[in-house]
């Protein structure tokens, strides 16, 4: 184990700002409700709320700071939630038929 | 790759991260497949079920966008801390997290009145596989923010005598994540009705 000092290379980015750009975002995402067409509705409004994970992520938890491991294990989170998902595809979605009996 | 400055912190030989900071990675790592997982079966659930957007719209969507502009809010005020703290300024730190707290508060006191709401109107979690998901989803979630608030009290009262200036980092990418978290929750329970 060894001491860091703390790095100050390039200061802070402007949080108010990200905050700004997050609550416009929530903003929209309300708006979409009065979108008349549901498909493009649910595609914009999961959109907007990937934009504001990534925002998120990047800038309050600084992960393009972190060193490359840290993507690496936070790669490996969302790797194992992609087997997850695409690995109940075939239970839920293939048998709808036993699904709608039980529920 | 951008540098922002940090407090000082013990580093990881191997990892070049601090100690600290790489468990709380770790941890959150494991969270994303506890709730992606409940996501990822609602979502396919929700995909073979269209009538659930008629269950849906009887969700508090103002409730669930006012709650998304407290955790967006309480966010920054974490952040800010963060950003106190490695200027040196233990008292606006502590004020900040003192601000994330309060967020926090307004969070579970309006999940409170939401869930309230929606049991006297008989939406109880045996009702329908719909409101099982959505009580599971938002109440773990809630025990989260619980426990998030928890973490920032213990790390406020540390501060406040002017220590453990890097667990103020730690317990805010513990309360950003519990903020992405209800990024999707909201417009999965709430907007897509």
């Amino acid at each position: 184990m060894t001491q860091n000092t703390a790095s100050v290379e390039h200061g802070h980015p402007n949080y108010v700002a990200i905050w700004g750009i997050l609550v416009g975002a929530l903003l929209v995402s309300l708006l979409m409700g009065f979108i008349q067409l549901p498909v493009v509705t649910v595609v914009l409004i999961f959109s907007i709320a990937a934009v504001k994970a990534y925002l998120v992520l990047n800038y309050f938890m600084h992960l393009k700071a972190e060193p490359f491991f840290v993507v690496v294990i936070v790669v490996a989170g969302l790797a194992c939630l992609y087997f997850l998902f695409f690995g109940l595809v075939p239970d839920i979605v293939f048998s709808p038929d036993k699904l709608r009996a039980e529920h | 790759m951008a540098e922002y400055p940090r407090a000082e912190h013990i580093l990881n030989e191997s990892t070049e991260v601090p100690t600290g900071r790489l468990g709380i990675w770790w941890f959150l790592a494991s969270e994303v497949v506890i709730f992606g997982g409940l996501i990822a079966t609602y979502v396919l659930f929700r995909w073979q079920h269209p009538e659930w957007a008629a269950e849906a719209s009887h969700t508090l969507n103002f409730a669930g966008a006012l709650n998304t502009m407290v955790l967006l809010t309480s966010s920054l005020t974490v952040v800010l801390a963060h950003a106190a703290i490695t200027e040196g300024k233990f008292q606006l730190a502590a004020r900040n997290l003192g601000f994330t707290l309060l967020g926090g508060a307004i969070f579970m006191g309006v999940k409170a009145y939401e869930y309230s709401h929606e049991i006297a109107a008989g939406f109880v979690p045996a009702r329908s596989l719909f409101w099982s998901f959505y009580y599971t989803m938002t109440g773990l979630h809630a025990l989260h923010v619980l426990g998030g608030m928890i973490a920032i009290a213990t790390v406020l009262v540390a501060v406040r005598k002017g220590h453990a200036p890097q667990r103020v980092e730690y317990v805010g990418l513990y309360w950003h994540f519990v903020d992405i978290v209800w990024i999707f929750l909201f417009p999965l329970l709430y907007l897509a009705s």
